[in-house]
């Protein structure tokens, strides 16, 4: 078994954000023994609020132990990382393939997610309850564009016997008779089903609208290809054993858990694989709108999309710290503006997407039909000024600490452990990745906002997409926005 | 160490499914103990202390125990109106929601059920005083500095999300009609906690106030706080903040009409392109034994439906609603077009005896569902702000901070006549909404019933 400092280094990441605070105390004795609290005599007087005229100040920093983990690559080139923590008896399981749609041409996109979910379905089913399945939680395959996994729960002690059937996605080549037919189809349903809510709608239209439609994180698998043989021949030429990443959290110790994958696992030939496909650099687009027709929508859904960068890119924290203060929560820019000062939205959703090979930064909100065309004039210009936020410390520190609660904290649960985990190996970013970006969010000034706004957030650049009553909002929208192009 | 949890192996419960340890796998059972201490100050004021040293963070949450259950049927949407508009009160020149959003590296949030009310946040230890002080003046002053730009700002925010949530949802208000329908007048279950529109935009500023005033005392609250703390000085400023709050006597909560039984046909229309049938199936309150039996139920009845009816190109949907007195389990099925939607009811039903027959010729189904359900259950516990949820829940429903392992247990118990009872039971009680296409409606649909 061999430590590997930068998991350690990745997990322990929270800490440096713990730093900004003053020195911790050590716990008090009397925390052992909570449950017998007796109730404390009270000065309280009924009616005297004097002690509400103002705030307290912070209490003393709490410590806790850090939550590290370890791991192991096998001679084949599995890798095995654990993370030993909680105290609840069961452990979370994630087996990843750092290969995902992305790496797939359009065709092909996400057929290593159904093969590795429905060889292993399969297997269990017989003994099992239905469909995925397993003593514990339902196993289910998460489809990326990045990486591909296979993820369950399951009490401590029953964990081994089903990380047999965990592996089998990755390990066995065959799949029962219409397997990736059922799971194409699955797919599909899901797909319509979501797409029919507006905002998840305007969401996977604006990552089109930003990197282009042909982009592969952008292109929409075609179904007719979603064969066996062609589930078989994406996982031949993609999946081998130095593309597997085993990822465990939870009580569970680390030398069991190597010792399992080299039975299982350790025996899987190395081979050759398709190297992945170097970024491909979406054009920077031009200011566009779209509107998606919807009669009867009883509000407007505006999505506005800027292009952003890779997760590996040096602008990468920059952008999340920033994107974090002008669109996340009701205290941001937009959510301010919008929710608080006009009550025009019930709030906005903004994110900065950091994929492998390209990024973008999304803004969902829904707002009275009447209101879209000043809503989005509105936004964008807020956006555009973007770079002049975080003009003083409090600002500055407050997205700090947005940033850090979105990828950075300490996890806190065996999920959020094995999703760090995931990230770091499945976007293939170096190892001590997370520590420098932890550096760069606390390097972070004034000026860098500023630049990382003028390079990202321009307004010539912004895609627009409305869903709603076309016929209500075209001409007010193309009225607002006379410098967009329109897209029929 | 704040949880405790165990588990071992229980080859009785196999037995009483009738299967052996032959099985593939075996059931487990699970013992958590949270470990958790209460007390309750002078003005009845209930507080919870559950210490995990192992966490930067601590979660603490107030919640009372009012919700859209304790409206008046003329004037829905109040609790959850009131608890926006809480936010805005002030002290001195800042808001009492600035005040909490300033707590760095935390997450603040309120939600409104139909029973309950919580005020919550996660944060570093070092926050805690502050959280507790904003929530000690939102309790004393709920709506001080609150003008009536204010209150039209925060109803239109409210209308936003009624909006976002079902008024422009596929098929959202059809969870309307079915409770409408559901429900006799006067039943405390019939209204969606975020209100009815119309009387949204007819309530005002002292109606909120009006309410506040009768709910939102110390006597009808709990405080829950879950992580790293230091109890002492917790235990002080709880004192200090809290201690002073003045009772205020929530009304007597009148006993909810009877519920007529018996199947019952909606109808409305919608402006989404394909007709849909909503299903509604009341069950037992969140609070009883026998709400273990809904979660089984549905656990299956996703799967059944979803797999189900996608082989036939529907979408079908499942959802299980707590509610005051009672509880709703929802199916939802999309229609493939000219599909009848009586033939789509059926063939929920049909779902339902194939459960019960597939479980009656192979028990190992519901033993594999309960150990999946339970460990969902307890692994939930992990995450600070679902522990401080359930304890809130627990102390309002039981006046006890850990029923975890009760919970665990009727989960446990949930038998095959259970849920063949269930089902039988459904067919008398149900309500189907037929949702049918019209040109130029809305999409969440036209309310036909209320």
């Amino acid at each position: 078994m061999m430590q590997l400092p930068w998991v350690r280094l990745a997990l322990a990441v929270g800490t440096l954000s713990a730093c900004l605070e003053p020195p911790a105390t050590p716990p008090r004795s009397n925390d052992a023994v909570v449950r017998r609290i007796m109730p404390p005599r009270s000065r309280a007087t009924a009616g005297d609020f004097s002690a509400l005229e103002a705030p307290p100040s912070a209490y003393p920093r709490r410590a806790a132990p850090g939550v590290n983990a370890v791991g192991k690559v096998l001679a084949n080139g599995v890798e095995i990382l654990v993370c030993e923590r909680g105290q609840l008896p069961f452990v979370e399981t994630m087996v990843i393939v750092d290969r995902g749609a992305g790496d797939a041409s359009g065709t092909f996109a996400g057929l290593a997610a159904w093969g590795m979910l429905g060889s292993s379905a399969h297997y269990t089913r017989s003994e099992t309850v239905h469909q995925g399945s397993v003593i514990g939680t339902s196993m289910y395959a998460t489809m990326g564009n990045d990486y591909v996994g296979l993820r369950y729960a399951t009490e401590r002690s029953l964990f081994f016997q089903l990380f047999d059937h965990a592996l089998y996605g990755v390990s066995e080549p065959e799949l029962p008779s219409d397997e990736a037919k059922r799971y194409g189809d699955a797919y599909l349903a899901n797909r319509a089903s979501r797409m029919s809510h507006p905002f998840a709608a305007a969401s996977e239209t604006l990552v089109g609208l930003v990197l282009g439609r042909d982009h592969v994180y952008a292109a929409l698998p075609r179904m007719d290809d979603t064969t066996n043989a062609n589930v078989i021949a994406f996982r031949d030429q993609n999946i081998a054993p130095d593309r597997i990443a085993v990822l465990v959290a939870g009580q569970m110790e680390a030398g069991r858990v190597f010792r399992e994958v080299e039975r299982t696992l350790g025996s899987l030939k190395p081979r050759a694989t398709a190297p992945r496909p170097p970024p491909q650099t979406p054009p920077v687009p031009k200011a566009r709108l779209y509107v998606i027709d919807r009669p009867g929508s009883a509000q407007a859904v505006l999505g506005i999309g800027y292009p952003g960068v890779s997760a590996l890119a040096p602008d990468a924290a920059a952008l999340r710290v920033l994107t974090a203060r002008f669109a996340s929560g009701i205290r941001s820019l937009l959510g301010h503006e919008l929710r608080e000062v006009q009550g025009k939205t019930y709030g906005v959703s903004g994110r900065a997407q950091l994929l492998r090979q390209a990024g973008l930064v999304s803004l969902v909100f829904a707002t009275p039909e009447v209101d879209a065309p000043a809503a989005a004039r509105r936004v964008l210009e807020l956006v555009a000024g973007a770079g002049t936020l975080l003009a003083d410390d409090d600002e500055l520190e407050d997205a700090r600490q947005s940033a850090y609660r979105e990828v950075l904290a300490t996890p806190s649960t065996n999920g959020e452990a094995l999703e760090t985990l995931a990230w770091i190996r499945g976007l293939g970013v170096p190892y001590d990745a997370p520590r420098k970006w932890g550096a760069q969010v606390e390097a972070m000034t004034p000026e860098t906002a500023k630049a990382v706004a003028s390079r990202y957030l321009r307004r010539e650049n912004a895609q627009v997409v409305v869903i709603g009553d076309r016929a209500k909002l075209e001409g007010p929208l193309r009225a607002a926005l006379p410098d967009f192009e329109w897209l029929p | 160490m704040g949880i405790r949890g165990l588990a071992g192996w229980v080859c009785a419960a196999l037995a009483m499914a009738g299967s052996g340890c032959a099985d593939y796998i075996k059931p487990v059972t699970l013992q958590v103990d949270l470990q958790a201490g209460t007390y309750v100050l002078a003005n009845g004021m209930r507080v919870v202390l559950q210490h995990d040293a192992d966490t930067p963070f601590v979660h603490a949450r107030v919640t009372y125990g009012v919700g859209g259950g304790d409206e008046t049927p003329d004037k829905t949407g109040l609790a959850h109106l009131a608890e926006h508009l809480t936010y805005r009160a002030r002290a001195g020149s800042t808001t009492i929601h600035a005040y909490e959003q300033g707590i760095t590296d935390g997450d603040m949030n309120g939600e409104t059920s139909a029973r309950r009310t919580s005020y919550h946040g996660s944060m570093r230890s070092s926050q805690l005083g502050r959280f507790l002080w904003a929530e000690a003046r939102r309790m004393a002053f709920p709506l001080e500095g609150v003008t009536q730009t204010d209150f039209d700002t925060e109803r239109s925010v409210v209308m936003q999300e009624l909006g976002q949530n079902y008024a422009n949802q596929p098929y959202g208000f059809a969870s309307f009609a079915a409770l409408g329908a559901l429900f006799p007048a006067g039943h405390p279950d019939r209204h969606p906690t975020i209100g009815y529109i119309d009387h949204l935009k007819t309530e005002t500023l002292s109606d909120v106030a009006r309410f506040v005033g009768q709910y939102y005392g110390p006597d009808n609250a709990t405080l829950v706080v879950s992580g790293n703390f230091d109890t002492n000085l917790v235990v002080r400023d709880v004192d200090r903040f809290f201690g002073p709050q003045l009772r205020k006597h929530r009304p007597e909560r009148p006993a909810p009409p009877a519920v007529a039984p018996g199947p019952r046909l909606v109808k409305m229309v919608s402006g989404e392109p394909q007709a849909a049938t909503l299903l509604a199936f009341p069950g037992p309150p969140e609070r009883e034994d026998q709400w273990a039996a809904m979660v089984v139920l549905e656990y299956f009845l996703s799967s059944y439906t979803w797999w189900g009816f996608r082989d036939a190109k529907n979408l079908a949907h499942t959802e299980l609603w707590p509610l005051r007195s009672s509880s709703v389990l929802f199916v939802r099925v999309v229609a493939a077009p000219g599909e009848e939607l009586g033939t789509i009811d059926e063939r929920v039903f049909d779902k339902m005896e194939e459960i019960v027959r597939d479980v009656r010729r192979s028990p190992s189904q519901l033993a594999n569902a309960r150990s999946s359900l339970l460990l969902e259950h307890m692994a939930a516990l992990e995450n600070l702000s679902a522990r401080g949820e359930r304890i809130a829940r627990h102390m309002h429903d039981h006046d006890e901070p850990d029923r975890t392992q009760e919970e665990l247990r009727a989960l446990q118990a949930v038998t095959l006549d259970d849920l063949d009872a269930m089902v039988q039971r459904f067919r008398e009680t149900y309500v189907a909404v037929h949702v049918e296409h019209k040109a130029g409606a809305t999409r969440g649909g036209e309310m036909v019933v209320r």
